[in-house]
């Protein structure tokens, strides 16, 4: 048996293995080595199987931080036990208190390859006016420190076209004099996502929380009825 | 479960690719698709070849089967007899012992076994290990993966830059 290794793995195997990944561990696991590639089908945007929420990387110039994309993963289980959701930097701690089901309409599956007719600058351009409208409170001029930074809140803009856009104002307005709440004006809130839950009908958003020394690294979570 | 050939006090002598020859209790051996098949067809006389199959890895494999079969029998008679928390309460305690059974094994001992329940048709023990394999990778970037398993990519430079491009949120 000398000689075997896992780059050899047969494809029957391979195909028992990657049945069980999602879409982000498919990309991965077919990025290892040129067997596995041959083994696996090209990953198709399967139902059920998408990343429910991603915050991509910050990258807005020198001077600001950069962190790891984000992508938070919702499991749904076909026995009807309890559904989970799980963040790809985090695998196995299974995150269910919240009620799932959820809508998806945060863009999760950008476009990432310009195709026959589309622009060469597409993926940029899409990802900059997606950028621009949902993080808009999230951009930072060049240079500019997170800390010194009060939260003003969250504000939202609405589009049926996802080319005009309306501004709704401040959806979560932040705490003025509060100082032990987590949105006091002083702490941080960085790249809130809002999803829809059909279950309750309710709009649910998530953000990153800190306080201003970024040592509280929470997740917050926010419900409204519009 | 049991067909008209299979008798419980006959055994089947498995032979390994490195020579080893092991006996099996027909009524264990038929948690394997392939030699279920070979006792309907009735050619399970003398020693079984399993030349894909080393002796480590068949012990293994043999333990597997002997336990889920215990379980089997006597799941039988307590179902009967007990409710069914009893019942979800064994199923939790071969959950366990499958968990640990699977952790102690190295990585290489993974591949075989993985490779050998799948020559000898097991299904249970396939899915153990492929969804073990599926956790350890879980999380990792490609690196990491290359890593673990000792693999060197074989992909050139170009190949690997139009690999991240394709998806380079997931990369990071």
């Amino acid at each position: 048996m000398e000689g075997d290794s896992w780059c050899d793995l047969p494809v029957d195997i391979s195909n028992e293995i990657e049945k069980r990944f999602l879409y982000v561990e498919q990309i991965r696991f077919r990025s290892v080595c040129k067997n596995w590639r041959s083994n696996t089908n090209p990953v198709k945007h399967v139902a059920g199987k998408l990343p429910w929420v991603i915050s991509f990387a910050d990258n807005y110039g020198a001077g600001i931080v950069r962190r790891r994309t984000l992508v938070l993963q919702l499991h749904k289980t076909e026995d009807g036990s309890q559904e989970y959701a799980e963040f790809l930097h985090l695998p196995r701690r299974k995150f269910t208190d919240f009620v799932v089901n959820l809508t998806l309409i945060d863009l999760p599956c950008l476009t990432k390859v310009d195709v026959e007719g589309q622009a060469e600058t597409i993926v940029q351009d899409i990802e900059n006016m997606v950028r621009s409208y949902v993080e808009k409170l999230d951009l930072m001029d060049k240079g500019t420190n997170a800390l010194d930074v009060d939260i003003i809140g969250v504000g939202c803009y609405s589009s049926k076209d996802l080319w005009t856009w309306r501004n709704e104002g401040i959806v979560l307005a932040a705490k003025e004099t509060n100082e032990t709440h987590d949105l006091y004006k002083l702490n941080v809130l960085e790249r809130p996502k809002v999803v829809y839950n059909e279950k309750t009908g309710k709009y649910v958003m998530w953000m990153h929380i800190n306080d201003c020394d970024y040592t509280k690294a929470s997740v917050g979570v926010a419900i409204s009825d519009y | 479960m049991s067909t008209p050939s299979v008798s419980v006090n006959r055994v089947l002598k498995l032979k390994s690719s490195d020579g080893e020859i092991f006996e099996v209790k027909q009524t264990v051996a038929v948690q394997s698709g392939v030699l279920k098949q070979m006792m309907e067809d009735g050619c399970t006389e003398g020693e079984i070849p399993l030349n894909n199959v080393d002796s480590p890895t068949l012990a293994k494999i043999i333990e597997w089967c002997n336990k889920h079969h215990d379980n089997d029998v006597e799941g039988r008679v307590l179902s009967e007899e007990r409710e069914k928390e009893k019942e979800k309460e064994k199923a939790a305690d071969m959950k366990k012992w499958e968990s640990e059974f699977i952790d102690a094994l190295n990585r290489d001992e993974i591949y075989f076994l993985l490779t050998g329940s799948n020559y000898m048709d097991i299904k249970e023990l396939l899915d153990c290990a492929a969804q073990k394999v599926a956790d350890m990778v879980k999380g990792k970037t490609p690196e990491a993966i290359r890593e673990m398993f000792n693999i060197q990519s074989d992909f050139t430079e170009e190949e690997e830059e139009a690999i991240r491009k394709e998806n380079q949120w997931a990369f990071d």
